[in-house]
């Protein structure tokens, strides 16, 4: 620690950050009704994620751990690798295939160690777990953290949801008409729901929002119970669990969420539209949650769920391997035509 | 922006005057805040007179328009020091009692103002401030050179929202009584660092915003400070952002200034077998 610095534990570090709850004047327009976002972009590691797996992670180090193991070069890795960082303990990644050089980059500057464990994700996370019994066979010990189905990662996600009910009590509105997300392995859904039940808004419908091609949470719902997909064909990878995680199946027969499908096009179109209107650039999965709204179709969505005209809190996942490049070659090939409104000259006033 | 975005949601009217005619992304922005927005003129001082006229006009027909100042008005100073007040809670949390230095822009010098009230509100006069600004938009440099608000002839940067011809007194006053250390980006490492730190988080910022981050960027941050902070002592960036910022406009400006962002090689993933 530099000089000067408080000393600090390491149950004391926050690891992740409270971040804004912003009202959107062009969402609101779209949607006819207030539209909240929930900038979990803003988290350092570019994502939610660090919520869950940075408790994870706390938990570990708290317990002693020295070395934490995940298998995602997704956000999860992502969260990981900083958490990682700022508790001064090692990191090893396993990620599924080459990722772009500004994501490497990232993995580079946290000090992780990133490694390809496998083609598919049950391989890649089977690789994660020989790893660490070859570490334990070396005297080492690593701690594994799950990317999504854990309490912990729940109970750490959850906490945004604490963060929105007094944000929005301080823009005047004591809950909102729906809360819109999106579903990769359910860990975000299964902790945005149980803040929600501990916050008393379990009468609250979430909307999870999913593309075609990445869509293991309306599989599992429309069939009553977990639906392992063949294989991953959207561009929305961060979305590409092949199963969801028990946790949001049981969650979905006992409270309100709308599962909903989405083009590729359009949620990568609906990525360009919020870096237009919001100067972020966000993952096409959180283009997928975004298009919820930006369709129009929200109030289809929610129909006689919640009253016309209440807030819409839209939680930005956010997201740190997309860069603009990657994204702009993923538009273009998808064929996503920006159509943009014509707005006319200023009139020149002269007094 | 922010004016019309207040007026929206205090449920009243807002009228905004500009100087020249803005990128489409920017007037949708205006328009989904249903604000009014007219050509003032072509520089600050006619479009500042234009306004003035304009609310003499309103007021003539019986309405009332208050003016709002963007910059030299000590309500603005006032809340810009927020951010301040926050840092202080935020950065303990993380384990630090106070930073090294604060890093920041300047255009007319409201935000520059208000950080210094707000640091010397918790106790942190003695932290200096940097103060970036870009090459031929740096009436604050000029003036703590002359040591007095000095005004620039014209504004030939394309950091247009640090386009002031003339800082408001406030900082010039303020530079003589706490550290501030006034630098000068160009223009083509401003943009590139706009590039560089969407790479790095995703956040797409102004080039005012790109020449806060060129002091870090540029590796010159510890040559800024020299004996003015603890080498090691924590920096706090303020990142302005700005919303008249396109990724479009931001990658014309930067083919025309020969912005090359050089990434660094990394070397494939190894694979790992067990």
């Amino acid at each position: 620690m530099a000089e000067g610095d408080v000393s600090v534990k390491t149950e004391d570090i926050d690891l992740h950050v409270q971040t804004p709850l912003i009202y959107s004047a062009p969402l609101s327009k779209v949607a006819g009704r207030p539209v909240f976002l929930k900038l979990e972009n803003t988290q350092p590691s570019g994502s939610f994620k660090l919520r869950g797996i940075g408790h994870s992670c706390k938990i570990a180090v708290r317990n002693g751990a020295t070395h934490l193991v995940c298998s995602s070069g997704g956000n999860a890795g992502m969260a990981t690798a900083y958490a990682a960082n700022r508790l001064g303990v090692k990191a090893t990644v396993f990620t599924m295939d080459g990722l772009p050089q500004p994501v490497l980059k990232k993995f580079s500057d946290l000090g992780s160690e990133i490694y390809i464990g496998g083609p598919i994700w049950d391989i890649c996370d089977a690789t994660a777990k020989k790893y660490i019994q070859k570490m334990k066979g070396e005297g080492k010990t690593c701690h594994y953290i799950h990317p999504f189905d854990s309490p912990a990662v729940w109970d750490g996600h959850s906490t945004l949801i604490h963060e929105v009910v007094e944000q929005l009590a301080r823009s005047g509105h004591c809950q909102p008409g729906a809360v819109v997300t999106c579903v990769g392995g359910g860990g975000l859904l299964a902790g945005i729901a149980h803040g929600m039940e501990k916050v008393g808004w379990n009468h609250v419908p979430i909307v999870a929002m999913e593309t075609y091609g990445a869509d293991s949470f309306n599989k599992a719902v429309k069939a009553g119970k977990a639906v392992k997909l063949e294989k991953i064909t959207s561009c929305a990878k961060t979305l590409g669990a092949l199963q969801v995680c028990d946790e949001v199946v049981s969650l979905a027969q006992k409270r309100t969420i709308l599962s909903q499908l989405v083009e590729d096009k359009v949620a990568v179109e609906c990525c360009k539209l919020f870096l237009r209107d919001h100067q972020l650039l966000v993952e096409p999965a959180c283009g997928a949650t975004l298009s919820a709204v930006y369709s129009g179709k929200i109030g289809e969505y929610l129909k006689e769920e919640a009253p016309v005209t209440s807030p819409i809190v839209v939680v930005i996942c956010g997201g740190a391997t997309v860069d603009i490049d990657t994204l702009n070659d993923i538009a273009d090939k998808l064929g996503v035509e920006t159509k943009l409104e014509k707005y006319f000259p200023l009139e020149e006033m002269r007094l | 922006m922010a004016t019309a975005y207040a007026a929206n949601r205090l449920g009243v009217k807002a009228t905004v005057f500009t100087m020249d005619g803005l990128p489409q992304p920017v007037l949708k922005k205006f328009s989904d805040l249903g604000s009014e927005i007219y050509i003032g003129g072509p520089i600050w001082d006619i479009c500042d007179a234009t306004a003035k006229k304009y609310i003499q006009k309103m007021k003539g027909e019986g309405k009332t328009c208050h003016y709002i100042h963007p910059f030299d008005s000590p309500a603005v100073w006032d809340g810009h020091s927020t951010l301040i007040h926050e840092v202080v809670e935020q950065l303990a949390r993380s384990g630090h009692c106070q930073p090294g230095a604060v890093v920041t822009c300047v255009g007319g010098g409201g935000l520059l103002a208000g950080i210094a009230h707000g640091m010397e509100k918790v106790g942190w006069n003695h932290v200096p401030i940097v103060a970036m600004e870009t090459y031929g938009a740096d009436s604050f440099n000029k003036a703590v050179k002359a040591g007095k608000a000095v005004k620039l002839e014209k504004i030939t940067s394309c950091a247009k929202t640090l386009g002031a011809l003339q800082v408001c007194d406030e900082v010039v006053s303020l530079a003589q009584k706490r550290t501030i250390l006034s630098q000068l980006v160009e223009d083509k490492v401003a943009v590139e660092c706009c590039k560089l730190f969407l790479r790095d988080h995703q956040l797409l910022v102004e080039p005012a915003c790109g020449a806060t981050l060129s002091a870090v960027y540029s590796g010159k941050i510890g040559e800024y400070l020299k004996e003015e902070a603890p080498v090691t002592s924590p920096i706090v960036v303020v990142i302005c952002g700005g919303a008249t910022v396109d990724i479009d406009t931001l990658n014309d400006i930067a083919d025309k200034l020969g912005v090359e962002t050089k990434l660094e090689k990394y070397f494939p993933l190894e694979e790992m077998r067990l």
